[in-house]
């Protein structure tokens, strides 16, 4: 009779730890270490291609009118590119050093600090106080051109394995007038990624 | 007598329950301040690859993918940044929001800024330099997912551009979360 009190006793115990257990779910089956997965794919990105640009002066006299489109091409800084775009309408050069990938580029605009500090609708047009910006490259139809934003423009080229790329902006200044007349910097960035 | 045995195994297979529902890795979901090991492997010696030449900045891996990740979860990974310059260059690493998305892909939350640190980039790089730097992520217990499928950038900058325009090289985080 103890032994089979004392046998009872333990299954007791014994299915308790048994429910205890499997009623844990949540905890018995947690995401583990092991579960989570880094892979780093070996591939090199590297551009090159820093530049300078006056807006118009390359052929101008390097001081901007409000309201007006300028460019980076060398052939004008107030002419437009080609429907399809040429390598002599684009200032800038990037030149494609990496290796085992393709690469996304994407052009970012900031707004301008000094004088009348124009800052970039992100857009494409421009405002009493804001500019508006594109980015166009050697090749492609023109009007297929990208806004230029000071952050999240779309990539300019997709899946580019080339060795160099000409490319350039467009740039519509303030409608409202200047009230400053001194000088205002900006900068561009191109960005390289790598495709997805 | 036979209670006993029939017993005794009821309480072995209730311990072995118990110790798989308690052991090791369930604590990662109990105590947030545990955090799994990361489980990243080493990137392959650039040595063995087609790297670029000694005289240009790059930047390495172009993409880390990160699966089965959960708020809790710790994963990092090392970037590998070369100095193409001649002399020694201040670079800034950063996070950052990306321009866009890899197809599926979505923009993380504000607070991802918080979950990533870098390490190693605080000095500047020697001319031709190759530096290791470790990008780590942590999500924090409890932490709102962005998505099941989200990516940020690690941005890599030479300070010593000058000029209007300038050049930045990313590396592509994409994170899938655990089902």
């Amino acid at each position: 009779m103890k032994t089979r009190r004392i046998g009872m006793l333990f299954g007791l115990l014994a299915v308790f730890g048994l429910l205890a257990g499997l009623l844990s779910p949540a905890v018995a089956f947690a995401a583990t270490s092991a579960d989570v997965t880094i892979t780093g794919t070996p591939t090199f990105i590297a551009i090159t291609g820093t530049d300078s640009w006056t807006i118009n002066g390359l052929t101008g006299d390097s001081k901007m009118d409000v309201n007006t489109t300028y460019y980076s091409n060398p052939l004008g800084d107030t002419t437009s590119p080609s429907a399809t775009v040429v390598d002599g309408e684009c200032k800038f050069t990037v030149t494609n050093a990496s290796s085992n990938v393709a690469l996304d580029l994407t052009v970012n605009i900031g707004n301008f600090s000094g004088g009348d500090a124009m800052t970039n609708s992100n857009l494409g047009t421009n405002g009493a106080n804001s500019f508006g910006a594109y980015t166009y490259y050697s090749g492609m139809t023109y009007t297929g051109k990208v806004i230029g934003k000071t952050t999240g423009s779309a990539a300019l080229y997709s899946d580019w394995s080339g060795s160099t790329l000409k490319w350039g902006i467009e740039l519509k200044t303030q409608s409202g007038a200047w009230t400053s007349g001194t000088a205002e910097t900006s900068t561009a960035t191109i960005t390289a990624t790598e495709h997805v | 007598m036979k209670y006993k045995y029939i017993a005794v195994t009821i309480l072995i297979l209730g311990v072995m329950a118990t110790c798989i529902a308690c052991g090791g890795h369930g604590q990662d979901i109990q105590n947030p301040e545990i955090t799994p090991t990361p489980t990243g492997a080493q990137p392959i010696p650039t040595e063995l690859l087609n790297m670029p030449s000694i005289d240009v900045t790059w930047l390495s891996p172009g993409k880390v993918e990160v699966g089965n990740f959960y708020a809790g979860a710790t994963a990092e990974y090392p970037i590998r940044v070369h100095n193409g310059n001649n002399v020694s260059t201040t670079f800034t690493v950063a996070y950052r929001i990306p321009d866009n998305y890899a197809t599926g892909f979505l923009p993380p939350t504000p607070e991802v800024a918080n979950w990533v640190t870098i390490i190693g980039a605080d000095t500047p790089l020697e001319a031709y330099e190759t530096r290791d730097l470790t990008i780590s992520l942590s999500m924090p217990y409890g932490a709102v997912v962005p998505a099941h499928q989200w990516e940020f950038w690690i941005s890599v900058k030479d300070n010593s551009q000058a000029g209007f325009v300038r050049t930045e090289l990313c590396t592509r985080w994409l994170i899938t979360m655990m089902e």
